[in-house]
């Protein structure tokens, strides 16, 4: 079995250390991206399987993620070629030109993705921090998914009276409150999205609320996994590591990030982040 | 020569490639219906006898391509209705042929690919 997988690798080598590190650490959770010789991509997830409190074998779990590459990039070399002719109605020219960015932004949140991947699994990602205002940031990012609200028809409520400032790295802040809207404008079916800024006792409080398709109790651990998902989501982009990689940086910051959901009934996500510096 | 364009139906999951293909099939004056799934697919089918060409994704929710070429191929009024693959899979051709399709169209596609084959099975000769 694992000599078949490794003959359709593009680097088997990596691979092979990799599965005799966590054979040789069977506590160990981990994750890559895989990519094979006929081109496709897939997203690898691994992690101990228990009875009761003994380590009875590992889980390995392979998904195909090829066209979250070569969708935007076909929908682009099309349009693309398409353009280049001159007999292209200007309304048809402009819904190409719509379609270029959008699918710009999908390849780029995939190569983000990767980058990012390989950053958390080699412990890596870098912080810089400095003050930062959580208001500012969700206004910030609010305007930037502008587009994407457009496409998901959901209304977005910003509650954010006051200055919420605290000492964090404003890019990993920033990929914190665009992975939470960015899921609830893609899960929440067109319904108002509701967020709100707070701080008590020195603790920041980001609350994202949607009323779109809930999350279930047996899919809450799942969600924060790395490629983890509830549902599956159509024209999706990057390799579902938004959630991962919230609780990841919150937790870097001795920070909690919580949801409250009922199936069918929408998801709350609370991410709670301490102001002041760590000690 | 003159020639009467059958009606292509597109199959894939991603609104955007449907968006594109679509436009780009419309300026070469064809006629497109689409479907994000082989459950829409063959509901559409099962519908509409001018469909004379489907362009098919292999990867798609509920029902993908494979699954959709099976039940194509088991029901005698569809099954000789083209069916042309769309995959990023280096090894499109060989997987194509394996499911009973009748050409594959490799992504990222090219527009004088799709062209081509399009017209070569959407557009039939009248007598």
């Amino acid at each position: 079995m694992l000599q078949f997988v490794l003959d359709q690798l593009q680097a088997p080598d990596a691979f092979l250390a990799q599965v005799r590190t966590l054979y040789a650490s069977p506590e160990r959770e981990s994750f890559d991206v895989l990519r094979f010789k006929d081109g496709r991509v897939f997203e690898r997830y691994s992690r101990p399987q228990r009875a009761r409190f003994a380590i009875i074998g590992r889980v390995w779990s392979f998904r195909d993620v090829t066209e979250r590459e070569r969708g935007p990039l076909s929908s682009i070399h099309l349009a693309a070629q398409t353009l280049q002719r001159t007999d292209v109605p200007r309304a048809e020219r402009q819904s190409m030109l719509d379609l270029i960015t959008r699918e710009d932004r999908r390849l780029a949140r995939f190569v983000e993705d990767l980058v990012e991947i390989t950053n958390i699994r080699t412990d890596r990602l870098r912080f810089e921090d400095a003050d930062v205002d959580l208001s500012e940031i969700v206004r910030e990012i609010a305007s930037r998914l502008a587009p994407d609200r457009a496409r998901s028809r959901s209304t977005l409520s910003i509650e954010a009276p006051a200055p919420v400032v605290g000492h964090w790295d404003r890019f990993r802040l920033e990929e914190v409150v665009d992975n939470l809207v960015s899921n609830a404008l893609k899960f929440g079916l067109g319904n108002p999205i509701e967020v709100s800024v707070d701080a008590h006792d020195g603790r920041a409080r980001l609350n994202v609320a949607d009323r779109g398709i809930g999350v279930s109790p047996t899919q809450r651990a799942a969600i924060f996994r790395p490629f983890g998902r509830a549902v599956s989501a159509r024209n999706h982009a990057g390799l579902d590591l938004g959630l991962f990689i919230v609780e990841t940086i919150v937790t870097r910051y001795g920070g909690t990030v919580e949801v409250e959901s009922r199936k069918g009934g929408g998801s709350c996500f609370i991410v709670q982040l301490p102001q002041a510096r760590a000690a | 020569m003159t020639g009467r364009n059958h009606t292509v139906l597109l199959v894939d999951d991603d609104p955007d490639i449907r968006e594109i293909v679509t436009l780009v099939l419309r300026l070469n004056n064809l006629s497109v219906v689409t479907a994000s799934d082989g459950v829409e697919a063959l509901e559409l089918l099962r519908g509409a006898p001018e469909i004379g060409l489907v362009l098919l994704d292999l990867m798609m929710p509920r029902m993908d391509g494979g699954e959709l070429l099976r039940a194509l191929k088991g029901d005698p009024m569809l099954a000789a209705t083209p069916v042309v693959v769309m995959s990023g899979n280096r090894n499109a051709a060989a997987m194509a042929t394996k499911l009973g399709a009748d050409a594959c169209l490799s992504k990222p596609i090219e527009i004088d690919d799709l062209t081509g084959i399009v017209t070569r099975f959407a557009t039939a000769e009248t007598t």
